[in-house]
């Protein structure tokens, strides 16, 4: 299944974007544009929290209908989800995540410094030739 | 539109046909291109309190980083109403419910 790893620095953002998008070209264009956000906020606090890099899991089930995308760093803190006032300026990138995710969540390894934050979206399975 | 090689994201203002300012986005806005924006930003947050339009037609990502760049526009401008958005930025405005705050359906 496609991983890769990127420097923790915004540039990564707009990367792991791209590496989402193309690792998923078969998947309808709702679910492309929703994973692409999502895919944004992991990383954004990958960069802002989580160590010098940090690492992409795209796993697609294309017969079932499934898309799995994890997000790997060494910061153990784990995310908080908040609901933040209209006038505030920060805190909403897991709020995208929990609202539109069909379901996520976020793991430490024991004996390692290391987290996953993940999501799961849901489409209509697709028909493969063959 | 595609922006590469230079800067992802851009913030253009000019002054409204009654008054007030329009500022236009173009581009991919996240944590990554907040840079590209941040004078015209600072600019932009000296004048006076007045009506604003936000005139997104040529925004083509947004994500929580750029909606707190919004937020901020939103906080300091009297009025704001959003104009063309496109439809990922228009979901993501509707999703974490700053619609109403954005004045998403009224210009």
């Amino acid at each position: 299944m496609p991983s890769q790893a990127f420097p923790a620095w915004p540039d990564s953002i707009p990367a792991a974007r791209r590496y989402v998008s193309e690792a998923m070209d078969q998947l309808p264009a709702g679910t492309g544009q929703t994973a692409a956000l999502l895919i944004s906020e992991l990383a954004t606090n990958a960069v802002r929290h989580g160590g010098h890099e940090f690492v992409v899991d795209v796993h697609t089930f294309p017969d079932e209908g499934r898309l799995w995308i994890g997000v790997t760093d060494s910061d153990t803190g784990l995310p908080v989800l908040r609901t933040p006032a209209v006038t505030a300026e920060h805190g909403r990138g897991l709020q995208l995540v929990s609202t539109l995710a069909d379901s996520w969540g976020a793991r430490r390894r024991k004996n390692t410094a290391e987290k996953t934050v993940w999501f799961e979206l849901r489409y209509a399975p697709l028909d493969l030739p063959g | 539109m595609e922006l590469t090689g230079g800067p992802r994201a851009r913030l253009d203002v000019s002054g409204g046909t009654s008054g007030g300012v329009v500022v236009q986005l173009t581009g991919e806005l996240d944590l990554a291109s907040l840079p590209d924006v941040a004078g015209p930003l600072a600019e932009l947050l000296t004048r006076r309190p007045q009506p604003l339009v936000l005139e997104l037609g040529d925004l083509t990502f947004l994500d929580s980083s750029g909606v707190s760049l919004l937020v901020r526009i939103a906080n300091h401008f009297d009025q704001v109403r959003t104009r063309s958005a496109t439809e990922p930025v228009r979901r993501v405005i509707e999703v974490l419910g700053l619609a109403d705050r954005f004045g998403l359906d009224e210009a």
